[in-house]
């Protein structure tokens, strides 16, 4: 949908041509955009220059893309005739991902288990991994956390010392996390199924919790009181009558003397799925069992030179729900880290192999993995819909980006040259493959303005 | 991988690189060794002897003179992606160094090792070839001065003879007056790390920027991975000449780089692809360049 609205309602009446839609609205430029929203359309609306901001806002707000024309609207009219006549193809097609997440142990069981023996299995015998977090107070007052779980650089320390510093009221430099050694960790199901954001934080909180309890039993026995009578804040437990106060420091000391257990603590955060009644059924089958669902709408604005199959990814929309997001910063860099390689397996990474099977892709060179310069500007917003099922309300989102980018953009793709009838059908959709669809299209007689794609050349060599 | 085993030398001077190669000549050139060592990594190359001339500072330069400019074999690219005077001058350089890979190759890499390793799809094969610049080769026994579109004989094959080095890369000035020439040079590259698909080379001197329209006087079209050696388009450069540029005159270009184009099948890209490509490269980097010279752009 490309056009050009005039204010005046009666010069639309009087255009419009037959069986299109007509936008009754003050502002038909917004309307537009936002019907062009919901019906799944690109929309692009030229505006002169000095149109008020206002209105500039709103149709960017519906996913339009904007382009702004120095002079009158007559000269907007003249610049969508130039875009197409230089080959170039704009488009942007809204696509929806839901990414299951912390998938399990179980599960990977199941699989390798006795299908007829599952129907009567009793629930007593799920067995999910769980993960668990050890915890101490030094002696110099600091919390010391310890994961059993690898990591492979997603902040999964950060989410600890942030998550374990909110539940004791102290700073996030004051938790030192760490590593347990590989012998005498228990076993861990890794980092996998986008479980670590879900399952590591709801760790931090059974281990504040289970820190909170403890230290309020060894103060209450230090001041021979009841439990009631005391409560930790902030570092410290008090006493309710307000009469003393003992530091993570001075615990941690009266700890020393007796055998220790109040402050060192082994927190275990099981599986969601085990008490999620839902999921009886599939843990009785081969079904997979993912107790969160990620979401995310994704509107990449593609510009597509049909002269050269160059296709530009110009501003990347996405609107993404990973329930409570514990750590922004950590969940924008998965997702811009996501749709970076996204882009790449849409437009430039392939493994090629030779019709006798030699594989082709065999360096970096040919392998292409894309660049900053490769990667559009990413304008990233979320809601936050906390998952019912999980300690923190997190979902699992470590996999978003890669899995949703890469179809996308071949949307995009297709929504720009819908006129053409080319479809991107082989990922990537290099500038070569544009360019034989597109003269496919033009040697079948059915080139520009015509034509429905009918899928007829399946795969192709790269 | 490793490299077999080979002799390293690291001459300080010209004279003493030159007698180092006429004693082996066998040997290898380094210079910014963003080829050399991969190909002897590999041991698709096994010389016995290297010659390091990173520290010969009389080859690391950039001289803009009155009539004609120099660039000295090891400058690097960085360099002439940095120089002001370059992009006052010959903007064509600067703009197709700052084009090759990222910023850690573009710090080593340099002018004279990409002349030598003559691949077609290089940025200053192209680059010299478009603005016919001249190279001068020294040896022991004395020196020679070979234009740049004698000097590419083959697929990765130059006329360097075994104990010669490319000293210098010079461009008269005297075709390129500022203030009514425009260059450009535009790739087709779709990962910064790997070479172009197609790259245009091009330069365009106007008669007078200022009037209604400026008649094109003189127009330079070079591509690289074209064809077998860095491709000059003289057909497409007479098609222009002697009148305003026109979109008879850019249908003409690009015809005329499709048909002087034989580009070979590679990965990513088809020869029809290449060809294709070729032809609207032309026509864009003509384009630009006298858009560039009239001061439309």
């Amino acid at each position: 949908m490309t056009t050009v609205f005039d204010k005046d309602l009666e010069d639309q009446l009087k255009d419009r041509p037959p069986g299109s839609a007509l936008v009754i609205d003050p502002q038909p430029d917004h309307a537009l955009a936002a019907y062009a929203a919901a019906a799944g359309l690109e929309c692009h609306v030229f505006m002169p220059r000095d149109t008020p901001r206002a209105f500039q806002v709103e149709v960017r707000a519906c996913g339009a893309h904007l382009e702004l024309v120095d002079g009158l609207i007559s000269d907007c009219g003249r610049r969508v005739a130039e875009r197409r006549e230089a080959g170039k193809y704009r488009g942007v097609r809204p696509t929806l991902l839901i990414e299951p997440g912390v998938s399990g142990s179980d599960w990977t069981d199941r699989q390798r288990s006795d299908r007829s023996a599952l129907p009567t299995r009793s629930r007593d015998d799920v067995a999910e991994l769980p993960e668990y977090l050890l915890g101490a107070v030094t002696a110099d007052g600091r919390i010391e956390a310890k994961l059993a779980t690898d990591t492979s650089g997603q902040g999964h320390q950060t989410i600890v010392s942030q998550l374990l510093a909110d539940e004791l009221g102290v700073r996030p430099d004051d938790v030192e996390v760490g590593y347990r050694g590989s012998a005498e960790a228990p076993t861990e199901y890794g980092t996998a199924a986008s479980r670590m954001a879900v399952m590591l934080s709801g760790a931090a909180v059974r281990l504040g919790e289970a820190l909170r309890e403890n230290l309020e039993t060894l103060a209450a026995r230090e001041w021979d009181v009841e439990v009631e009578d005391v409560a930790y804040r902030d570092g410290g437990v008090d006493r309710l009558d307000a009469s003393d106060r003992l530091s993570l420091a001075e615990l941690a000391d009266l700890d020393a003397s007796g055998d220790g257990r109040p402050t060192r603590v082994e927190a275990v955060y099981e599986h969601p799925a085990t008490a999620i009644e839902a999921f009886d059924e599939a843990f009785r089958q081969k079904l997979p069992v993912y107790p969160t669902a990620a979401f995310a709408v994704d509107a990449p604005i593609v510009e597509v030179d049909a002269r050269t199959g160059e296709v530009e990814l110009l501003t990347f929309y996405t609107l993404r729900d990973c329930g409570t997001v514990l750590n922004p910063m950590i969940v924008d860099g998965q997702t811009a880290g996501g749709i970076a390689q996204g882009i790449g397996a849409a437009l430039m990474e392939e493994f090629a192999y030779s019709e006798a099977g030699q594989p082709l892709s065999t360096t970096l060179f040919d392998y292409r993995l894309p660049s900053i310069e490769n990667v559009p500007e990413i304008e990233i917003e979320h809601t936050e819909t906390p998952s019912p099922f999980t300690e923190t309300g997190a979902k699992g989102t470590g996999e978003g980006g890669m899995i949703d980018a890469p179809a996308a953009i071949a949307s995009s793709i297709n929504a720009a040259l819908a006129s053409t009838g080319v479809v991107a059908d082989q990922l990537p959709f290099t500038p070569n493959r544009v360019r034989r669809r597109l003269r496919e299209r033009e040697g079948d007689g059915r080139g520009a303005e015509s034509g429905t794609p009918d899928g007829d050349d399946g795969r192709d060599r790269p | 991988m490793k490299p077999a085993p080979f002799e390293y030398h690291r001459p300080t001077t010209i004279a003493e690189a030159l007698d180092l190669l006429a004693g082996h000549p066998d040997a290898a050139v380094m210079a910014g060794n963003q080829s050399l060592g991969i190909v002897m990594g590999n041991r698709l190359a096994t010389p016995d002897h290297v010659v390091d001339i990173n520290r010969v500072d009389d080859l690391a330069f950039v001289d803009v003179g009155e009539d004609e400019v120099a660039v000295g074999a090891t400058a690097r690219h960085r360099d002439l992606e940095r120089s002001s005077a370059l992009r006052a001058t010959v903007p064509m350089l600067p703009e197709a160094a700052a084009q090759i890979a990222g910023p850690s190759v573009r710090s080593r890499g340099t002018v004279g090792g990409s002349i030598c390793e003559a691949d077609p799809a290089g940025n200053y094969p192209t680059a010299a070839v478009a603005l016919d610049a001249d190279l001068r080769l020294v040896s022991a026994g004395g020196e020679r001065t070979v234009a740049a579109r004698d000097f590419f004989l083959g697929f990765m094959m130059t006329d360097l003879g075994e104990a010669e080095l490319v000293e210098r890369v010079t461009v008269d000035r005297g075709p390129f007056p500022a203030g009514r020439t425009g260059m450009a040079f535009l790739e087709l590259k779709p990962a910064a790390q790997t070479w172009p698909t197609i790259s245009a080379a091009a330069a365009v001197r106007v008669d007078d920027p200022t009037a209604p329209a400026p008649v094109v006087e003189e127009a330079r079209l070079a591509l690289a991975n074209a064809a077998d050696v860095p491709l000059h388009v003289p057909d497409a450069e007479s098609a222009v000449v002697g009148e305003p540029l026109s979109e008879a005159g850019l249908d003409a270009v690009a015809a005329a780089a499709a048909e002087a184009s034989d580009p070979s099948d590679e990965l990513h890209a088809d020869a029809e692809f290449k060809r294709e490509v070729a032809a609207e490269y032309a026509r864009r980097s003509i384009e630009t360049a006298y858009d560039r010279a009239t001061g439309a752009e």
